[in-house]
């Protein structure tokens, strides 16, 4: 077969996007749309992430200053009580809370006050993480599944216009390539997806342990605080 | 799934892949196609029938003939193919030759030897004519009066020569002389002038006649001058053309016969000793030596086979017993042909049999043959001659009753 019969069999060779995608086989067609979709919650993933980790980093900054401005203990608690809050003022209204209820019913409890007090700081810690982490491990599925997504996409076209080829006796390179090009476009939107999920989710796992250290550093210097106050009522 | 302002994540990623596809589906709708891989060597095809169609000949030969053969020299039952290529052995050097050897060459008034290169064509080996033989004797002749001619002319140029220089002398003599005069004339005036006082008109007079008797005595002198100088001029040349001659004759004494040898040797051989072929042909047509383009096919091979056949059983008079032995005899009878059908060669019978009657139905066939020869070849079997040259009839009794 010369090159020009070749041209003549396939006159107009369109490899827009969705061409790729309308001539590829049902399993290629899914997989390419699942990995778009996994694409798409990354993203959205990534956003809200970064944005929150933003807002997190403001909300401690903001409550330290004021934390460390002199002000009572008692009087902050009130304040912030009254709200839902995150991060460090949960941290603080959580050990705050524990304190009043232990002294409300006249200071019977309070022996053991500075362990409880620990012990609340620790989940309360815990909690907040959680809320941070959550999500990010979708980001991490997605990495590390979603080459191996579109490479099994890829394969499966492969496969399939190989067969093809043998149905038709024509190895021209003209004939084959549509196929194989649309069977790599498959490898090409996993990759797509997995890339930026990979960063995102370093970059994110390290946010969030920074966060995570910062408010464990509060929540020692909280309790070291508050088990003073404790020692102190003991011995007056 | 809430939308909220504080997680826009999903809108805004589902909005950025949106923009990203449409994107790409423009970008990407018709990519830009490949070079047009060109070959590195152009490359032009042919297929084993059309080489089969270069014709028989030669490269060098200006056109194609209607019957397409190469040339041969000789006429050989052997085909013989030589190519015209290169000389395969050195020329011999030519003899070495004093530079002042008169040689009939030189001489345009001579004429000219013989050219044994022209008389030799270069592929023919004829024996050579036995010209050579007779060249030295007009040579040395030639040579001889050549060198007489040019002794004279050279004697005659030398003449003039000598005549130009001294007419040269003379007027160079005279410029002086009338130079000489003048300024002498020159310094008498000023004495003249100085002494004017004393006594001009003798003074004047005397002067005048002295200068008449000098300027008489220097032409006189002049005069003898150019004569003594004519005189030296031709002894000079006459001395110089008696030493050239002598010099070349004992150059000419010199000379070695052996040169004669090397020189014809020098004469390249031709290196060739011609093709041969059946046919002798001088010309060839215009092809390659081993095209072979006028093939027979074997429905044509046996239409011709056919014709001849025909053609040869008609002239076959069949000896009554053969005709009774019902085809157990058959003789073959092989022959070769020229282009126009007539033999080249006397036929002969190829195969042999111990029966009584072969020797009568070969005689038979054989007469024939002579006697149904020029065979008629159609014209359309004449470009195949190498296929027919030689063709084996069998006489089979049967095709004849």
């Amino acid at each position: 077969m010369n090159p020009a019969e070749v041209a003549q069999v396939a006159p107009q060779i369109d490899m827009s996007f969705w061409t790729l995608f309308w001539h590829a086989h049902i399993v290629v067609k899914l997989v390419m749309m699942g990995l778009l979709g996994a694409s798409i919650w990354c993203w959205s993933i990534i956003i809200d992430k970064t944005l929150l980790y933003r807002r997190t980093r403001k909300d401690m900054d903001a409550f330290e200053e004021v934390f460390w401005s002199g002000r009572s203990l008692e009087e902050l608690y009130r304040d912030l009580a009254s709200k839902p809050v995150n991060d460090m003022a949960a941290v603080f209204v959580a050990a705050m809370r524990e304190w009043k209820r232990s002294f409300e019913n006249g200071g019977r409890s309070v022996a053991s006050l500075s362990q409880r007090i620990d012990k609340v700081l620790d989940v309360t810690i815990q909690r907040e993480a959680e809320r941070l982490e959550s999500k990010l491990l979708v980001l991490s599925t997605v990495a590390s599944a979603a080459p191996f997504i579109g490479l099994f996409g890829t394969v499966w076209g492969i496969m399939n216009s190989f067969t093809a080829i043998a149905v038709s006796k024509n190895s021209s390179l003209a004939v084959v390539a549509p196929g194989i090009a649309e069977a790599l476009f498959a490898t090409a939107i996993g990759l797509f997806a997995a890339i930026p999920a990979l960063m995102a989710y370093n970059k994110l796992q390290a946010e969030v342990a920074k966060a995570q250290n910062r408010l464990e550093a509060f929540a020692d210097e909280f309790s070291a605080i508050l088990s003073r106050q404790i020692d102190e009522r003991l011995a007056a | 799934m809430k939308l909220s302002t504080s997680e826009p994540g999903m809108v805004m990623s589902a909005l950025g892949h949106v923009t990203f596809l449409v994107a790409g589906l423009l970008a990407f709708s018709s990519p830009a196609p490949l070079p047009e891989n060109e070959e590195a060597i152009a490359v032009e095809v042919v297929d084993p029938s059309s080489l089969n169609q270069v014709t028989r000949g030669e490269r060098s030969a200006e056109k194609v003939q209607a019957q397409p053969i190469q040339r041969a020299e000789r006429q050989s039952e052997i085909v013989e193919r030589k190519e015209a290529g290169e000389a395969k052995q050195d020329t011999p050097a030519p003899p070495s030759r004093p530079a002042e050897l008169k040689t009939a060459d030189d001489n345009a008034a001579a004429p000219l030897p013989p050219s044994r290169a022209a008389l030799l064509p270069k592929t023919e080996p004829k024996p050579t004519p036995p010209e050579p033989v007779k060249q030295p004797p007009q040579k040395t002749e030639a040579q001889a009066q050549a060198q007489a001619e040019q002794k004279r002319e050279e004697l005659a140029k030398l003449a003039e020569e000598a005549e130009l220089a001294s007419k040269a002398k003379k007027a160079e003599e005279e410029a002086k002389a009338a130079a000489k005069a003048k300024s002498e004339a020159d310094a008498q005036a000023r004495q003249e002038a100085a002494a004017k006082a004393k006594a001009e008109a003798q003074a004047k007079a005397e002067a005048a006649e002295a200068a008449k008797e000098k300027a008489e005595a220097l032409a006189k002198a002049k005069a003898e001058a150019e004569a003594k100088a004519k005189i030296a001029a031709a002894a000079k040349a006459k001395q110089e053309a008696e030493a050239k001659a002598k010099r070349e004759a004992e150059i000419a004494k010199n000379f070695n016969p052996n040169d004669i040898a090397k020189l014809l040797q020098s004469k390249e051989q031709a290196q060739s000793s011609g093709s041969s072929a059946p046919q002798v042909n001088r010309t060839a047509s215009l092809g390659t030596e081993r095209g072979a383009a006028q093939k027979l096919s074997p429905s044509l091979r046996a239409q011709l086979v056919g014709i001849i056949q025909d053609q040869l059983l008609k002239c076959w008079n069949v000896p009554i017993a053969l005709a009774n032995a019902k085809g157990s005899v058959v003789p073959s009878v092989r022959m070769k042909l020229n282009t126009d059908g007539s033999l080249a060669a006397q036929p002969g019978v190829i195969n042999s049999s111990s029966d009584p009657l072969f020797r009568v139905a070969a005689d038979s066939a054989l007469t024939a043959t002579r006697r149904c020869a020029p065979l008629r070849i159609p014209a359309q079997f004449a470009s195949y001659y190498d296929d027919w040259r030689d063709v084996v009839v069998n006489f089979d009794a049967r095709d004849v009753l």
